[in-house]
């Protein structure tokens, strides 16, 4: 999995590419954790290049989650190619992760929420 | 019909490769993308069970998966060299949403016709057998197009 970071004002946006699963969620975590710790509490995820997910990935994405959660902060997502959306929909994570159509649609959604 | 089986070490680095391998496969079949999706998540989950639950991340202990197709059915075994205790599997309850594990079976269930499991013949371990339906998908489109 490949990762690409730009800041868009407050918010943080990573791209992610490839696979998340087993070996790559840890590189995920560790990413966020680091933007967490620089005091940036707003994160947004482009999936659009993202092709592969499994229950470790998932798992990885729970845990950014609360950890996001634990410093008052907000996680959005974008982008979803049909099979990525489909996975988050039958493990119902999809009521607990804000996710938008495109990465456009979230960062406005932080502006209209006086975030940015 | 076609075979084929792979054989990997129980380290995570694994993975990668067993992906890459099975999917190369499975595109030479010329299986439907979509069901490809399905195959690709079923395997996964079943290997990463193997790796992590089966011969507990011992790179000294290997997975094997073999692959299986003909005109109506491609099959999956995920094999391992565990204890081959399947007792307790396949009776996963779904998680709770904010749990970070334990959606992995529920996955494979979802994305294949028919999951079961065995003690495996060959390495004592367990066997996962994973059973897809190849023309579920041939059908949507002759639907769409008629």
């Amino acid at each position: 999995m490949e990762l690409t970071r730009r800041d868009e004002d407050m918010v943080a946006v990573l791209t992610l590419s490839g696979r998340l699963d087993l070996a790559n969620g840890n590189k995920l975590k560790d990413e966020i954790k680091t933007i967490l710790d620089n005091g940036k509490t707003a994160i947004h995820l482009c999936m659009k290049d993202l092709e592969f997910v499994n229950s470790s990935g998932l798992g990885a994405m729970v845990s950014i989650m609360k950890e996001i959660r634990l410093r008052r902060g907000r996680l959005t997502l974008s982008d979803m190619a049909d099979y990525v959306r489909e996975v988050f929909d039958i493990t119902q994570l999809s009521h607990i992760f804000e996710i938008f159509p495109t990465e456009e649609e979230a960062l406005h959604s932080y502006q209209a929420a006086g975030q940015i | 019909m076609s075979f084929i089986r792979f054989t990997y070490s129980s380290v995570i680095k694994s993975e990668q490769y067993m992906y890459d391998d099975v999917k190369a496969f499975l595109v030479d079949k010329g299986i439907d993308s979509r069901l490809i999706n399905n195959i690709m998540l079923s395997v996964s989950e079943a290997f990463t069970n193997a790796l992590l639950h089966g011969n507990q991340s011992d790179p000294n202990k290997s997975i094997h998966i073999s692959i299986t197709t003909n005109n109506n059915e491609i099959t999956a075994d995920i094999s391992d060299e565990g204890s081959g205790d399947v007792e307790h599997l396949g009776s996963q309850e779904e998680a709770d949403l904010w749990q970070e594990g334990g959606r992995g079976m529920m996955l494979m269930k979802r994305m294949s016709r028919e999951v079961s499991f065995s003690k495996s013949i060959e390495t004592g371990g367990t066997q996962v057998t994973i059973k897809f339906d190849r023309n579920k998908y041939k059908q949507e489109i002759e639907q769409n197009i008629l």
